[in-house]
């Protein structure tokens, strides 16, 4: 069983069975951060392990959405002697491995790939509290010690911590010295979505769909259902998708998020969709199958009765310490588990139904299956001065006293000042501002005729600790306005792109497409074009030649007008090539 | 066949044959009397008893009858599980959304009636997704989800989906198969390949003798009526096409099990048509004499306003020059 207790008022679980590992969680994340901050946690979590990279120890640190984690493996002196590192460097952090660490974490950053999940996020959230935690880690280039200090003495204090150990007791002798505080609880989770269920087409090649539902045990089985029944459906019978997925991941103290993402075949994803909506209406209407259910707890069983069964809850109990929740006894849970019945999935299914949020193939919509379409644009532009860009009346940028938007033929898009998230900086001038809900204002001054003060508006009204100043860009990759005015340099006028802002690489936004240039098939597709236009252009050339050679009987008038008519061709063909060759050069 | 002399009688009035359905079928006259009647257990009791096929008649007579709406709503609202008057209910909404839309080609369509007419099928949809989800097996819910797939433009794969659910439960499906050609042709988005492929897999894979070959003939009656195609006698002369005819008719109509089989009516109607056109008087006779005063408007009417007139033409030239 798991026992409770506690060193130095931190509070303890513990199990005398299992392996000897031992963990220290705070209850502070990415989530905490403001989209400013970006990165501070994660950093802090890096630091903290910094002094123990040398020992022989197993340990590793997590840093999540809502909870950071230390961990180690190894006998009671081991443990001790981790813990106490841990908490001693979080006391003093290494500051002069400012620089490094910030290096360390910008590759890490670079392998992680635009995802489902994180897309899923962004639109449900915006650029706050869960959903800022999908974006980059802005915060680490202008992230001062100062601003380490502060974070750690409000996130890790001894209130805000709990331990686990399994395999041992607390460890006699151990001493955590953390600063005292508070308790944080998890901010409740904004949702950015005027209505659902909603849907937005996103990915070409995945649907994804993420519901928001009470925390419970028959939450849990009817995740695993559901997956069942999507590889059933989907995958075994059909073959519209390869690797089906349903997450189940704690959000609070009551509430959970269901995620639901599937792999699609492209030319399959009209079908897939419609298989998709159906499989969930079924969980929520139709008959289940009651041996789904068995095995599904057949398996959630073995889960909570093998060897070890106790000790691997330990984090998620120790995470529950946290939110302020009792620990549930393993026979409980076990007894939750069969009296789970087709009737709670069925509540279930309904609960992630109305919260849903579907992120459909990209070109297919679900407004026929009862999901309103997310807004692409914002409600409103700001009152201001207009400005257009030099040589390209495709879109307005408008500055304002209350915020900024920049205003195309698809709509305004608006950051209000007070809703600025984070206001990204460049020495050239240039201003990309990020608002709550995931809407992104990017400012090219190189790109406008703006009078003298203009910026320092912006900057005026902007909450300087939201303002993140980015390295200078070297000079092609700030955008110059077209020669003329039909040039077609400059930002594409979609208002949500064009902000990538050099060395870091901005998340997909909302509305944002992933790639501007064309992508790998279209490419192959122009090279293809360009090949068979050559060749046709070399037939062409060559019969206009042919018909050079007299024949005896041949109307001289008519072949002069073949001749004609082919070097047209001809020349019509090698315009062709000329002007997809410029498409390739434009990615 | 056997024929009613009555029937016979009236039908020299009006010198036409008998395209109803409701005088054709005893179980779905019985049905449109309870309809009339607003006597829903009578028309589920019709239903229960009807064949696939005059199942999937019921649903759509109730759902082309206007005002009816309402009586469906009520007989859902006291029974929300009543997966048939759900079924009807989305039907007499994709008939509304028609009726809002017009049949006309796309441009001929004002925003906001293309607006109600998506309203409404997309209220049908999601009446049947219900349906579909509480009882997979029930066909006719699946087979009017082929309706609301192709008016809200969700794709030949889907409709494909669709129909295949369908088929699950209800193999051979010949008024299924009707609609997803329909839905597979180059007007509602399709292609010719597609629709082609589709009407064959449905004659191969259904038992010798079967009405279903017939589609084959429906298919070239598409063609022969498309803009693609510059004219009616160029596609009839095709050797191919009248290779596949006759295998299509060896498979159905000419096969020692046809008589055996159901759904005669709609066969005999569609070859005794395209053999007219081919100009194949006995084979057309033939089947003129198996109709007996019956036919199915399908084909008819793409060759003339008044499809009654058409058929009578061509039955008088047969039976004359066979």
């Amino acid at each position: 069983m798991i026992n409770l207790a506690q060193v130095d008022s931190i509070p303890v679980v513990y199990t005398e069975e299992g392996p000897p590992l031992a963990g220290l969680v705070f209850r502070v994340g990415s989530a905490d951060e403001l989209l400013s901050q970006r990165g501070i946690t994660h950093l802090i979590e890096h630091l903290a392990l910094h002094r123990l990279g040398t020992t022989d120890y197993h340990f590793n640190g997590t840093t999540a959405p809502y909870f950071t984690s230390f961990f180690t493996r190894g006998d009671p002196a081991a443990v001790v002697a981790f813990l106490e590192q841990v908490v001693s460097s979080l006391n003093d952090l290494p500051i002069n491995r400012l620089d490094i660490e910030k290096g360390v974490l910008r590759t890490e950053e670079d392998g992680r790939s635009i995802s489902m999940v994180r897309q899923l996020n962004l639109w449900r959230h915006g650029a706050v509290g869960r959903g800022a935690s999908t974006y980059a880690e802005l915060g680490l280039s202008g992230v001062h010690p100062y601003d380490l200090t502060r974070w750690i003495s409000r996130y890790f204090t001894r209130q805000n911590a709990a331990l686990w150990f399994s395999g041992m007791e607390p460890p006699a002798g151990l001493r955590l010295n953390l600063p005292s505080g508070a308790r944080e609880p998890i901010r409740e989770a904004v949702s950015m979505l005027p209505t659902t269920p909603a849907f937005h087409p996103e990915f070409p090649q995945h649907l994804g769909l993420h519901g928001v539902v009470k925390r419970s045990t028959a939450a849990m089985v009817f995740a695993a259902v559901w997956q069942r029944e999507l590889f059933r459906r989907m995958r075994q019978e059909n073959g519209y998708c390869y690797t089906p997925t349903v997450d189940y991941s704690v959000s609070d103290a009551t509430q959970a998020a269901i995620v639901a993402i599937a792999d699609i075949a492209p030319e399959l994803r009209e079908a897939a969709l419609g298989e998709f909506i159906d499989t969930l209406a079924s969980l929520q209407w139709g008959e289940l199958n009651p041996s789904v259910l068995e095995e599904v707890k057949t398996t959630s069983r073995s889960a909570l009765t093998e060897a070890g069964a106790e000790a691997s809850r330990l984090p998620g109990a120790a995470m529950d310490l946290l939110l302020g929740r009792p620990i549930m006894p393993i026979e409980a849970l076990r007894a939750e588990l069969e009296a789970v019945t087709p009737a709670d999935l069925h509540a279930v299914a309904a609960e992630v139904a109305a919260s849903a949020l579907l992120l459909t193939p990209a070109g297919l919509t679900a407004d026929w299956a009862g999901f309103a379409r997310v807004p692409d644009t914002s409600e409103k532009a700001v009152t201001g001065r207009p400005f257009v860009p030099i040589n390209n009346p495709d879109y307005t940028l408008v500055i304002g006293v209350d915020g900024v938007s920049v205003v195309n033929k698809a709509g305004p898009m608006t950051v209000l000042y007070q809703d600025c998230q984070a206001m990204l900086t460049r020495p050239d001038g240039a201003r990309t501002l990020i608002g709550a809900d995931g809407v992104i204002c990017s400012i090219e001054p190189t790109l406008f005729t703006l009078p003298e003060g203009m910026l320092d508006t912006i900057d005026q009204h902007v909450p300087p600790d939201r303002v993140v100043r980015l390295s200078a860009r070297s000079p092609e990759q700030i955008p110059m306005p077209p020669q003329d005015p039909t040039g077609q340099a400059g930002p594409s006028d979609d208002s949500r792109s064009g902000t990538e802002p050099g060395d870091y690489e901005a998340p997909s936004q909302p509305g944002a497409p992933v790639s501007r240039g064309l992508g790998p098939v279209a490419r192959t597709g122009v090279i293809l074009a360009i090949v068979v236009l050559g060749i046709l252009t070399a037939m062409l050339v060559l019969l206009t030649l042919a018909l050079l050679i007299p024949a005896p009987d041949a109307d001289p008038e008519g072949i002069v007008f073949v001749q004609v008519f082919f070097s047209v061709l001809a020349v019509a063909c090698a315009g062709g090539i000329v002007g997809l060759s410029f498409l390739l050069r434009r990615r | 066949m056997a024929v009613n002399v009555s029937i016979l009688a009236a039908m020299d009035r009006y010198r036409g044959p008998i395209f109803d359905e409701a005088v054709q079928i005893p179980v779905v006259g019985r049905a449109d009397a309870a309809l009339r009647a607003n006597d829903w257990a009578s028309l589920q009791a019709a239903f229960t008893e009807a064949t696939m096929q005059s199942r999937h008649s019921i649903v759509r007579r109730a759902g082309s009858m206007k005002g009816s709406e309402d009586f469906y709503r009520g007989i859902l609202q006291s029974n929300p599980r009543d997966l048939l008057a759900a079924t009807v209910l989305a039907d007499r909404y994709v008939r509304m959304a028609w009726e809002a839309r017009g049949t006309g080609s796309y441009s001929t369509v004002s925003p906001q009636g293309y607006a109600t007419f998506q309203g409404y099928l997309r209220t049908a949809e999601q009446i049947l997704i219900g349906v579909c989800a509480q009882q997979p097996q029930f066909a006719p819910a699946w087979a009017v989800r082929l309706f609301t797939a192709t008016g809200l433009d969700l794709g030949a794969v889907e409709i494909l989906r669709r129909y295949q659910r369908l088929s699950s439960s209800s193999p051979h499906d010949l008024h299924a198969q009707f609609i997803t050609l329909q839905d597979l042709l180059p007007k509602w988005g399709g292609t010719w390949e597609m629709a082609h492929d589709f009407v064959w897999e449905c004659a191969n894979a259904a038992p010798t003798g079967s009405p279903n070959a017939a589609l084959v003939v429906m298919y070239y009656l598409e063609r022969l009526i498309s803009d693609d195609v510059s004219g009616v006698e160029e596609v009839l002369r095709d050797p191919q096409v009248r290779h596949e005819i006759a295998a299509a008719a060896q498979r159905s109509v000419k096969n020692p099990a046809f008589d055996a089989k159901a759904d005669k009516v709609f066969a005999l109607s569609l070859f005794a048509l395209i053999f007219s056109l081919l100009e194949d008087w006995p084979s057309a006779k033939d089947c003129f004499t198996r109709l007996g005063p019956y036919a199915v408007e399908a084909g008819w009417e793409y060759f003339g306003e008044d499809p009654s007139a058409v058929f009578n033409e061509a039955r008088q030239e047969a039976m004359s020059k066979a």
